[in-house]
């Protein structure tokens, strides 16, 4: 579902080429719970930002869905990101003026989708992540942990192929934590895919693959 | 973006910054005002003017004896003016299209009556005058129509004039001395009021044959020719010159059609308008560099936002078009804003000030809204196009 094939990526830091990113293979079947960890600088977001279609490699190619996403235009890969893509952030990144239910429609909003159909969908996600009570609330009115279940809403909301979660606890407490990772892993649970990048070892020792990276080289991969 | 959606959208992020956005409107609000105030005071301005000009009718023409030239012809060439004299009103009478023709002399006279006497403005007219330039009269009759050679001693008198000498008296038949001579007065104006400060009523008006001769005089000061409103003017004015170079000999005579004048007002007066016009859009530019300057700092504080809305499928343009979409819903809010304050601020001028001319002309107005629109899209782009411009991964970044 997702196959990348030599994808490098450097970035210029003063004036010092850094491999962030070197010749990575990597192959993501679908309904797969993949983790991504390693010490900072290691290249983890940039890969996660690579498959994410927010970044473009340097090297390599691309496959999603069967399909060469590493040419495509600024333009075609907005419309990509809305169709296959869902991010999830640390810092959750609602539209602070929207309410709840608004932030969730805000993909659907974006995609031209009828009004209808957007309620049909938006009722069914607020009952999926226990948020009912809180559609008409601003994000300043919701706790952390409604605050990235909303966010995790959002990403589902166009029924994406895979779910990129960036440090998805890192802004929480552990408690908190906990609860928005067992919402993702219940994303799993009804078949979809999520990918995790943290540093928090407890958390990837949760997933059914872990890769481990270092200097921009995928150094383990696990399963199990 | 459905476009319901993409209104919505804009207009949520405005109401989210309510204070800034109503500021922001005031200095466009502010701007289309001005323009409209300016030119309702310029289009009043326009209109009373031309209807000063036009009360006493729009196809007329006047021919005053003299030509107007260029000075320094060779010194000894002899500066030949014919009068313009009765025979000649009579001969333009044959000119094609010709309604009425009515010579002119004026001057001033004393009038009196049983003791009481009056300085007045006097007017040796021929018999069509009150018919051709439009005036009523409101007692007896006008002038008859004598042999203008020979005419009789009649009088009409202003309404100012004929309140002066005779009170609430009548004065038909009553005889009154008009600068010496005897005249008996068969017919009282209607006050006409004043016309660019000429006062119309306190006059008297007597046949122009016998005025010529009281103020001893060859030429007539002006013949004053009405034709039929369907005519062609250029045919007009060729009829009446053939008439009169064919009796005097050259072109010595100057011939002014009222609607030539008025266009020549018109193109001042329409200029005057745009330059108040004018005036007030520097107001507008003001208002574009408010909008300007307010999305540039929403750019900046919305860098995240914009980073979100691309990392779920907006694109370039649709990011453009949504701060594009912001700037324009601001100046139409603001010129909307405008247009109610203008016009009742013209309205509020009308009747505070009656004596001042106001008139809103709704085309300005329409093409203020149009340039407020305008301005608010030409300083959005700026702004419009650093947001979609941001790359996505920076912009998500920032925090």
């Amino acid at each position: 579902m997702i196959r990348l094939t030599g994808i490098a990526r450097t970035f210029l830091v003063g004036g010092e080429e850094v491999h962030a990113l070197k010749a990575v293979d990597l192959a993501i079947a679908h309904g797969e719970y993949l983790s991504i960890m390693g010490p900072s600088g290691s290249g983890k977001s940039t890969l996660l930002n690579i498959i994410g279609l927010l970044d473009r490699p340097d090297a390599g190619s691309y496959e999603l869905d069967a399909r060469n996403v590493t040419a495509l235009s600024d333009d075609e890969l907005a419309r990509v990101r809305r169709e296959k893509i869902g991010f999830v952030f640390q810092f959750f990144h609602l539209v602070p003026r929207l309410t709840a239910g608004q932030n969730i429609e805000l993909p659907m909003v974006l995609a031209g989708i009828d009004p209808a159909e957007r309620r049909t969908r938006l009722t069914r996600l607020l009952a999926e992540y226990g948020l009912e009570e809180r559609a008409g609330h601003r994000p300043d009115q919701l706790s952390g942990g409604q605050c990235q279940r909303v966010a995790i809403a959002r990403a589902m909301s166009m029924g994406p192929t895979v779910i990129l979660a960036d440090e998805p606890t890192g802004n929480l407490d552990r408690h908190t934590g906990q609860e928005v990772l067992s919402v993702l892993e219940r994303v799993h649970h009804n078949g979809g895919t999520v990918v995790i990048v943290t540093h928090d070892p407890e958390i990837g020792a949760r997933s059914h693959r872990r890769l481990r990276m270092l200097d921009g080289a995928v150094v383990a991969d696990e399963k199990g | 973006m459905r476009y319901a959606d993409f209104v919505s959208f804009t207009y949520t992020s405005l109401r989210a910054q309510r204070l800034r956005t109503a500021l922001t409107a005031l200095g466009i609000a502010v701007g289309i005002a001005a323009v409209i105030l300016l030119t309702s005071i310029g289009e009043g301005l326009h209109r009373f003017i031309i209807d000063e000009f036009t009360q006493f009718g729009t196809n007329i023409i006047g021919v005053s004896p003299g030509r107007i030239q260029t000075h320094g012809a060779p010194l000894g060439a002899v500066n030949t003016v014919r009068p313009l004299t009765i025979d000649d009103a009579l001969a333009l009478r044959r000119a094609p299209y010709v309604q009425a023709v009515v010579p002119v002399i004026q001057g001033n006279a004393e009038i009196t009556h049983t003791g009481r006497s009056r300085r007045v403005t006097l007017y040796g007219v021929g018999a069509e005058f009150a018919a051709a330039f439009r005036m009523r009269v409101a007692l007896g009759k006008f002038l008859p129509e004598d042999d203008p050679r020979t005419p009789r001693a009649f009088a009409v008198l202003g309404s100012k004039a004929a309140m002066e000498l005779f009170g609430d008296n009548n004065p038909l038949g009553d005889r009154i001395r008009v600068g010496g001579e005897r005249y008996r007065v068969v017919g009282v104006m209607q006050a006409k009021g004043q016309v660019l400060g000429f006062d119309l009523d306190d006059t008297v008006f007597i046949p122009v044959g016998r005025a010529l001769e009281m103020f001893n005089r060859e030429s007539l000061m002006e013949i004053d020719v009405t034709y039929e409103p369907t005519a062609p003017l250029a045919e007009v004015e060729e009829g009446i010159k053939r008439i009169l170079s064919a009796r005097h000999g050259s072109e010595d005579y100057t011939v002014t059609p009222q609607q030539k004048m008025l266009e020549v007002f018109g193109t001042v007066l329409d200029a005057v308008t745009f330059a108040v016009a004018a005036i007030g859009g520097i107001s507008l530019v003001v208002g574009g560099v408010g909008i300007l300057t307010i999305l540039t700092i929403a750019v900046a504080e919305r860098t995240s936002e914009i980073g979100l809305l691309r990392a779920v499928g907006a694109t370039r343009r649709g990011i453009l078009m949504l701060f594009l979409g912001e700037a324009a819903l601001l100046a139409a809010l603001g010129g909307t804003a405008g247009l109610l304050l203008g016009w009742g601020a013209a309205l509020a001028l009308h009747l505070l000030v009656p004596a001042l001319p106001v008139h809103t002309p709704w085309s300005y107005a329409v093409l203020a809204e149009l340039v407020a629109l305008c301005v608010g899209l030409a300083a959005g782009v700026l702004p419009a196009r650093r947001a979609a411009h941001l790359d996505p991964l920076e912009a998500l970044r920032s925090e």
